[in-house]
């Protein structure tokens, strides 16, 4: 009967797509920024522990430490090597004249522990001319294109660029700029305590969590494993941000929007088709018949709405990932069952609203003319 | 549901009372109501508004219970059937036509009549050739895939009366079915209830017709007019013309 009156099947559809659209695509958002807050600790696949000052929550938030620091990690028992590595945002002024913000990478001149996991251009040994950088992909956009060759300035310091490379951002993130550890020193001068992480490298009979332990034991320094790290991260941005909250408003609105649509269409498709429920309630249908009926209506306009929501969800975040844009989306399949439940429960809320009206209906009212 | 009376009336109802409501808001709707029904009869039930004909329907259709009495139909007691086995029996047994129609509008005439088929659980393809055949048997075999809305008032109540037939029924139940309709429909309708009542199933079993009605044009049609009044079987009024 519903899938006949159109209007309230077209409007039931779209109110449960866009209330699939609005959590899927919210979701997928969260998770990209998930994902993208542990963008620098993916880039760097080499270290076992990552070791900073005490009290770091997330890897944009460091208190640096010192040389001394240093050698102490390379002195605990376990470790096979440790290396600095260094990871601030300054200021970059361009051939312009204007400036924007870049992350300041710095890896070890020698071992090149820390290095880009891809180059697009330039070689990767070319970082070790005086004064050389590498811009990622989304970063050279952001500087206004530039080109290898071109010359960026950075707290007063020359900086060339020798090529470019991919890498994933971090969520603070607005341009990577690859360059040695004692190129990021000069371009970004912090004084003695200068060095931001310390990657270490566990001996291969040694537990990398004793290891960690051992380091985490030294005074004003902790070591994370690169889970942990991964998972501080994570927590940051859940608890100590609004964003997870911000993002369960817009998935809570989200299904509100699905349940007020699909209550309230299929509360008025059922009053207006109840003298038919009736007649066919007199006529012997029983009472599984009827709920049949309106299960099936219900599942079939659900899961078309659902099937166009998660498509237009797929269809943005496709469209985000080809522009190469700011925004990041994630749907991983297992987003798409945390989108199927939310609908359900829409869907099965409406119909049991519009079944308790179908099942108390008195049969002998079709009689009532 | 195995209930058989062994009469041979189709439904036979004995001192039925029915009562609305409590107290001062009490309403008697039927106050000891006797009755038989026979196959291949034509019963008309007339009386004034409120007289209690549509409680009485509504109670030997099953789809209401009455306070007080006996009602035995098709060798039932309805009142010890759970709804379920009511509507199972109601699906066998019961066709039905409204003054209103009640055809779903946004089906086409074939599906619509082919609703009763459905609900007993006959295949999808099956029902509707049935349904076809019982829409030509009522004249509107060129009109199968109409709509509701593109059908004529006489139409649309023949469309009911061929959805009524088309489970070979044992007895009719049509609530004031030419209200709406002029006098030639109405004439048309009134046939083919009728001949309904004069045919028999496939296994030789006649069919009763019950007509509630107020119109007084349709009264030669019936074998046998019973007169209500203040929810009871009253003698003719005068004047009235009695089949």
């Amino acid at each position: 009967m519903l899938f006949a009156d159109k209007l309230k099947y077209i409007v039931l559809v779209c109110g449960l797509a866009f209330a699939v659209l609005l959590i899927t695509q919210q979701c997928a958002i969260f998770l990209g920024i998930l994902i993208r807050a542990t963008g620098p600790l993916q880039n760097i696949g080499q270290a076992d522990i990552w070791v900073a000052g005490e009290h770091t929550y997330y890897i944009d938030m460091v208190r640096p430490m010192s040389d001394r620091d240093l050698y102490r990690v390379r002195a605990t028992p376990g470790v096979q090597w440790a290396e600095p590595f260094f990871f601030f945002n300054t200021i970059v002024q361009l051939p312009d004249g204007k400036f924007t913000v870049v992350q300041v990478i710095g890896v070890d001149r020698q071992t090149m522990i820390g290095r880009p996991p891809t180059m697009l251009s330039g070689r990767l040994e070319d970082l070790r001319i005086p004064d050389a950088v590498l811009l990622d992909k989304v970063g050279r956009r952001r500087l206004k294109d530039v080109q290898v060759g071109d010359t960026l300035r950075l707290n007063d310091r020359r900086a060339t660029v020798v090529g470019f490379c991919n890498a994933k951002k971090g969520l603070l993130s607005k341009a990577l700029m690859y360059t040695t550890y004692e190129n990021a020193l000069r371009f970004v001068p912090l004084g003695r305590q200068r060095m931001t992480y310390i990657l270490v490298k566990v001996k291969e009979d040694q537990s990398v969590r004793e290891v960690a332990d051992r380091i985490s034991a030294l005074d004003g320094i902790h070591g994370w494993t690169a889970d942990e790290m991964r998972k501080r991260n994570i927590d940051f941005i859940l608890k100590d941000t609004s964003v997870g909250l911000n993002f369960a408003i817009m998935v809570g609105l989200g299904m509100f929007v699905g349940l007020v649509v699909s209550m309230s269409t299929f509360n008025q498709f059922t009053n207006d088709n109840l003298q038919h429920y009736a007649v066919i309630k007199a006529m012997g249908a029983r009472s599984r018949t009827l709920i049949g009926m309106v299960v099936v209506q219900a599942m079939t306009v659900g899961l078309i709405g659902y099937g166009l929501g998660v498509g237009l969800a797929a269809l943005f975040t496709r469209t985000v990932r080809n522009q190469a844009n700011e925004l990041v989306a994630f749907i991983p399949w297992e987003l798409l069952v945390v989108a199927l439940v939310p609908m359900l429960l829409c869907v099965s809320l409406g119909a049991f609203v519009a079944l308790r009206r179908v099942l108390r209906l008195d049969p002998a009212s079709v009689f009532a003319s | 549901m195995n209930d058989t009376t062994g009469h041979d009336a189709l439904v036979r109802l004995r001192g039925v009372h029915k009562t609305f409501g409590e107290g001062r808001a009490e309403v008697r709707a039927l106050r000891g109501v006797d009755l038989d029904v026979n196959p291949g009869e034509m019963l008309m039930l007339m009386g004034p508004s409120g007289c209690g004909k549509t409680t009485l329907i509504s109670i030997i259709s099953g789809v209401l219970s009455q306070s007080q009495g006996n009602v035995e139909a098709f060798g039932y007691q309805w009142e010890k059937l759970s709804e379920d086995a009511k509507a199972i029996a109601r699906a066998q047994n019961i066709g039905y036509v409204f003054q209103q129609f009640h055809l779903v509008p946004q089906l086409p005439a074939i599906e619509n009549v082919a609703v009763p088929l459905l609900i007993r659980g006959v295949p999808r393809e099956q029902a509707l050739r049935r349904a076809a055949a019982s829409l030509t048997d009522v004249g509107l075999g060129d009109r199968l895939d109409d709509p509701p809305r593109q059908l004529s008032g006489g139409m649309q109540q023949r469309v009911s009366v061929a959805r009524a037939l088309v489970g070979q029924p044992r007895l009719l139940v049509c609530d004031e079915p030419t209200a709406n309709l002029d006098a030639d429909n109405g004439h048309a309708v009134m046939e083919l209830l009728r001949k309904a009542s004069r045919r028999t199933d496939d296994q030789g079993r006649a069919c009763a017709v019950i007509v509630v009605t107020h119109d007084a044009r349709v009264e030669s049609f019936a074998d046998r007019i019973e007169y209500m009044e203040d929810g009871r079987f009253v003698d003719a009024p005068v004047g009235a013309h009695q089949a």
